[in-house]
């Protein structure tokens, strides 16, 4: 049985540059990297092929549009997850997939998933957007059940078992093949491939398809701002009693005490 | 057998180069770059002069991501809050271009890359793998080795490559200079209106005076398309001893350079977009430095092939030369089956037929720039000089010749050495 770890091409969210005046991001000058909790995914899908008996694919849908930027930047996200040693790569793109939520995405992947794997492994969120909300919408298109937070997974004959970290609490979970499951970053400490396991990635499959949406999009962003924070630039001054006491005065008016 | 023909340490100018002709002659090339990219972390002044590069991409202009050509030069001297800026506009012979590392390094990396080299990013070298006294391979972060028939050090100023490979003396901080960047946004329209340029001109200026006290070195401003690239150079040795100083003192001339009268107002309304800190070789060091040993050369700045004006600092250009000599050098090893340093000899052979001519007539200029008076009295003396000349109060005025004697004196040069180090500028350029 094969595994489909889905990896999503994340803005690198310490590169981003905002205009601290009008708010603005600049979604387009960031370079974009494979999310860290994908890279979890991926350590577990490696760990657990063998076990299964099958291949590890990467599959990542790449919503950054279709420009030669974004297509060298996830071949090279792709070439860091197959050095981990996945097996191979689908890398979907095209024009329009940047205008596309997670309903669209969920049934593109859908698409390429359906009769050719037993099992997906997600991140339970990505790293830039971190709405958790595909590995739950794909599990209905496909019509799997859906395991979230997962810290751990077993194989068991047929099924698997998993322990979901949840606020308060753990618990454990068996589900039957086929099945999406998100993981935790605290499931495993991701492999960091070697030079040579690189410079193998590179020969490994890489199968890049077409976008095209097979749905309109429910959602649609209009606008993605940085919140302004106004700071209210109080100078307390006096000696200290004096200045502490004020401090309390001006911090009770704000609510804050 | 070797995992690779060639292993590339570094991915700038020098290190691309190097990869992209020696993939393109179809030897099997492997390039490593710590950064997170090529060019993410490098940065220079601003400018290149583009006669190296062009021999390798003829008019690589067209399609490089160069900012502007330069085609105003300013001398400025400054003077407390006065100052003197001395303009040249032309269209040059020899061309040159502004540009920006992050953009530049990655186009001329992917050069290198679609002639088939492999460039990977994120990984640090440690440091050569030497067998019996030769230099087999490369020791990557995590203690893996890689072996290679020929390493091309082109891992930058500090090259722990070279110094590894016994190619160089262990460098003290005088051996260096540091420099300090800032990157500030404006509108097109601002940069071309305020520096007097029309689209796609650029200008190169550069300041010494009193900013930085004494110590050699200055203020430099280039534009780009929708930024300026403004910054300092300073001497390290005479600066300070300890990092934390070296970093507040760039910071300090940083600022009061940007808040001089004259500099001030073409930065107004800017955005600081990026800030960045570099050291420079200095000349000097070249002299204990080897460029080649069995089965390693040393390319670009790793080599010293880095000229340090005093304010402003060549090295792109070099670093493109002497990695085009060495891709030949490298290309004949591995063709006649010999890498050895005597076969290697080739590449010294190459740069002395050539670049080596054009470096040394650069270095002489450094000579010249080695007099601190041109960072303090000589800009204080044309900032008088001129007031003296065009100011007028109604009172009775000195002439001009005494007026200069005393200037002179009071800077304790007389106007024979005044005389001479004019002559030497001259004889210099
Ligand atoms: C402030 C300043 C202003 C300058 N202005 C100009 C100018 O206007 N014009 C000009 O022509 N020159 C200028 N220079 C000089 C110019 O930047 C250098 O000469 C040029 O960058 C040299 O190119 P290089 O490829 O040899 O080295 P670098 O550009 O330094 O590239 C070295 C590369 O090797 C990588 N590397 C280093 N160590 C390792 C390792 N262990 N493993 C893997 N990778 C490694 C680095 O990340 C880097 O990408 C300036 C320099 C400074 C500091």
């Amino acid at each position: 049985m094969d595994i489909a770890v889905l990896v999503k091409q994340s803005l690198d969210v310490q590169e981003l540059r905002v205009d601290q005046d009008t708010g603005k991001i600049y979604i387009e000058d960031a370079p974009t990297k494979a999310g860290d909790i994908e890279l979890n995914a991926t350590e577990e899908a490696v760990r657990l092929k063998e076990k299964l008996g099958g291949k590890a694919i990467a599959i990542m849908l790449s919503t950054g549009g279709a420009s030669g930027k974004r297509q060298k930047e996830a071949r090279e996200a792709l070439t860091r997850v197959l050095a981990m040693g996945l097996d191979g790569a689908v890398l979907i793109m095209g024009e329009g997939a940047e205008k596309g939520d997670t309903y669209v995405i969920a049934k593109a992947l859908a698409e390429e998933i359906r009769d050719k794997f037993g099992l997906v492994l997600a991140a339970e969120g990505s790293e830039d957007n971190f709405s958790g909300l595909l590995p739950a919408r794909l599990a209905a298109e496909l019509g799997w059940p859906y395991v979230a937070y997962a810290t751990a997974i077993e194989v068991e004959g047929d099924h698997v078992k998993v322990t979901r970290s949840l606020e308060d609490f753990e618990e454990v979970v068996r589900v039957k093949f086929p099945a999406v499951i998100s993981v935790t970053q605290e499931i495993n400490k991701p492999r960091v491939p070697k030079l040579v396991e690189i410079v193998k990635a590179k020969k490994k499959p890489l199968d890049q398809k077409d976008f095209s949406p097979p749905v309109e999009p429910k959602l649609t962003i209009r606008e993605l701002k940085v919140p302004k924070v106004e700071r209210k630039q109080i100078v307390i001054e006096g000696d200290v009693e004096e200045a502490a006491e004020k401090l309390i005065q001006a911090l009770k008016e704000e609510g804050v005490l | 057998m070797a995992d690779f023909d060639v292993i590339v340490v570094g991915a700038g100018p020098a290190g691309s180069v190097a990869s992209y002709l020696l993939a393109k002659r179809g030897h099997t090339v492997l390039t490593v770059e710590r950064g997170k990219r090529p060019g993410a972390k490098n940065m220079f002044g601003g400018r290149l002069y583009s006669w190296s590069l062009e021999r390798i991409f003829p008019e690589f202009w067209k399609e490089a991501p160069v900012e502007r050509e330069v085609t105003k030069e300013v001398l400025g001297f400054l003077h407390g809050e006065r100052g003197v800026e001395i303009r040249l506009s032309t269209r040059p012979k020899g061309r040159s271009f502004t540009l920006l590392r992050a953009k530049f390094d990655q186009w001329l990396a992917e050069k290198a890359e679609d002639a088939g080299a492999e460039v990977i990013s994120g990984f640090k070298v440690e440091r050569p793998l030497i067998r019996d006294g030769r230099v087999v391979g490369i020791v990557a972060e995590g203690d893996e080795e890689m072996e290679a028939e020929v390493v091309i050090a082109a891992d930058g100023a500090l090259s722990f490559m070279a110094e590894k490979a016994g190619l160089r003396p262990k460098l003290s901080k005088e051996d260096f200079a540091v420099g300090a960047k800032e990157v500030i946004e404006l509108p097109k329209e601002v940069i071309e209106d305020r520096f007097g340029l029309s689209e796609d001109e650029g200008a190169a200026q550069l300041y010494v005076g009193d900013l930085t006290e004494g110590v050699i070195g200055g203020g430099f401003i280039y534009t780009n398309k929708e930024s300026v690239s403004l910054g300092v150079v300073m001497r390290i040795g005479s600066l300070a001893s300890k990092v934390s100083e070296i970093s507040t003192a760039m910071w300090e001339v940083t600022e009061k350079f940007k808040s001089h009268p004259m500099i001030r107002r073409y930065l107004e309304g800017g955005k600081l977009v990026e800030y960045s800190a570099h050291i420079i070789p200095e000349t000097q060091f070249m002299r204990g430095v080897k460029l080649y040993t069995d089965g390693m050369v040393v390319v670009g700045d790793a080599a010293g092939f880095c000229v340090n004006y005093g304010v402003t600092v060549r090295g792109m250009d070099f670093a493109i030369e002497s990695a085009r000599a060495a891709a030949e050098a490298v290309h004949h090893a591995l063709e006649s089956g010999d890498t050895s340093a005597r076969s290697l000899s080739k590449y010294q052979e190459i740069l002395s037929s050539g670049m080596l001519r054009e470096f040394e007539t650069a270095k002489k200029a450094v000579d010249l720039m080695e007099d601190e008076r041109l960072y303090s009295s000589i800009p204080k003396i044309a900032v008088e000089t001129l007031e003296h000349l065009f100011l007028v109060d109604g009172k009775p005025k000195e002439n001009l010749y005494s007026f200069l004697r005393k200037e002179f004196s009071e800077e304790g040069i007389s106007l024979l050495s005044a005389l001479l180090l004019g002559w030497k500028a001259l004889r210099s350029m």
